[in-house]
């Protein structure tokens, strides 16, 4: 159990969190979601005791074991020790801190290893893991202190698809075991395994309830607009020889979960099939399909180009452009943070 | 995708079932190829089991338009669903096509 109660937290002036309440039972999953600087990784480290608070109290009912407060904390980088192998990070504060003998922690960090799927590198330093081997290195290396409440900041936040997948499926398998408050930007992944989602905004707790409740029929304005801001699929194009199928089948799965009408995912599988007519994919491109509150919209970050991509002098495909003219309320090209060019797309709606 | 061709004298049925996509449209056009070259034709385009149809579709229908209509032949677009027929209509082939 976790009891939060009116903390406030100001960094230089500026307030982090503002007279925050809540309260978790044991062995709830509460997944904390918001925009960066909403205070949401605040809140989970003044939980965790890494950041003191200037008033309010947060009581748990864990009893302290050898100076281990019984809170696991893992971050969004694994910050593993890189110049230990992957079970000599494991092994370390069960020895050191709590004094337990290495032998018989040898033997439990070898079954976590295997727990968490990744055994087979036990004798790997981190460097040469994949991110998502390091990160479930990490969560196995927290749960070696036997955590009554694991706290996880944006653990997937640096990890593809398929590495969520595979910190998702360890964290799953520690539901109804402990206390897990998850801060997280990824909606799918909190509706997936939360009891509860709290949403944050400003430093306060703007809403909570069920994932449906939040993720399906938000009440709150400034909810909504960030679960539409969130509504999104990537896809990365390597060679002109992409799996045509296989991203259909990507932008359907996204239209379901989103409760999109068929109408919806025609006008998107073909805006996208039109627009890769359209571009050179030699060198790549990521795609980026979004449902906002502008509407469904489409991105394509190519490399840099000084010429546009889809000028009318350049277009070959004067079919493939009509659709899209005719499936798009606006077509623009520009630049990104990392100085791509990106094309960017709103579909007008009720077209198909 | 799956194309069913049924021929009775002179008329020509092709049933489409599922995409007709850039994956998809160079198959259909491998099994339509033999039917174009057919003199006074008519066929009939069965698209009621059509789920999709993008730019690659369309230039194998146009490119069959023209043939057949080239020999004298007729070229139907039978039953399509609304968004299917939508397309059709944002790209102008409405206007060429004879759409039933």
């Amino acid at each position: 159990m976790i009891r939060i109660n009116q903390i406030t937290k100001s960094y230089e002036g500026t307030r982090a969190l503002d007279d925050v309440s809540l309260e978790i039972g044991r062995n709830e999953v509460v997944s904390v979601i918001g925009y960066s600087g909403s205070g949401k990784s605040t809140l989970i480290k003044c939980i965790a005791g890494l950041e003191p608070f200037e008033s309010g109290s947060i009581v748990t009912d864990i009893q302290p074991r050898n100076g281990y407060n019984g809170i696991g904390m893992v971050f969004s980088r694994s910050n593993l020790f890189p110049h230990l192998t992957i079970l000599q990070n494991l092994m370390l504060a069960p020895v050191k801190v709590l004094g337990r003998p290495k032998e018989e922690v040898e033997e439990e960090a070898i079954q976590m290893l295997d727990k968490v799927g990744i055994w087979a590198v036990k004798d790997a330093y981190p460097d040469t893991l994949s991110s998502g081997q390091r990160q479930r290195a990490a969560i196995a290396r927290s749960l070696m202190m036997h955590p009554e409440i694991l706290l996880l900041d944006e653990p997937t936040s640096s990890l593809d698809p398929l590495s969520t997948r595979e910190v998702f499926n360890v964290l799953t398998t520690l539901k109804d075991q402990m206390t897990i408050v998850l801060v997280t930007h990824n909606t799918d992944f909190a509706r997936s395994i939360s009891d509860r989602i709290v949403f944050m905004s400003n430093g306060k707790v703007c809403e909570e309830g069920t994932p449906s409740e939040i993720i399906d029929h938000p009440k709150e304005r400034q909810t909504r607009s960030y679960i539409n801001h969130c509504m999104n699929m990537v896809y990365e194009i390597t060679s002109p020889k992409y799996d045509h199928p296989e991203l259909n089948a990507r932008i359907e799965v996204f239209c379901m979960r989103y409760r999109l009408p068929f109408s919806d995912t025609y006008s998107l599988q073909l805006a996208v099939e039109e627009l890769l007519n359209l571009i050179p994919l030699d060198e790549g491109v990521n795609l980026l399909v979004a449902k906002s509150e502008k509407g469904l919209e489409i991105e394509a970050a190519l490399p840099k180009s000084e010429e546009p991509y889809l000028s009318k002098e350049s277009i070959k495909d004067d079919l493939s452009y009509s659709i899209l003219e005719g499936l798009c309320e606006r077509i623009e090209e520009g630049t990104n943070e990392s100085n791509d060019t990106v094309i960017r797309m709103t579909l007008k709606q009720n077209t198909i | 995708m799956n194309v069913e061709i049924t021929q009775t004298d002179n008329q020509v049925t092709v049933t489409l079932e599922g995409r007709l996509d850039t994956v998809t449209s160079s198959e259909f056009e491998k099994k339509l190829t033999p039917y174009l070259s057919m003199p006074a034709v008519e066929l009939i385009m069965d698209c009621s089991a059509m789920e999709y149809i993008s730019s690659a579709g369309l230039r194998v229908v146009l490119m069959a338009h023209k043939s057949i209509t080239a020999k004298g032949g007729r070229f139907i677009v039978r039953n399509l669903s609304k968004e299917v027929r939508s397309v059709f209509d944002m790209t102008g082939f409405s206007r060429i096509l004879t759409i039933e």
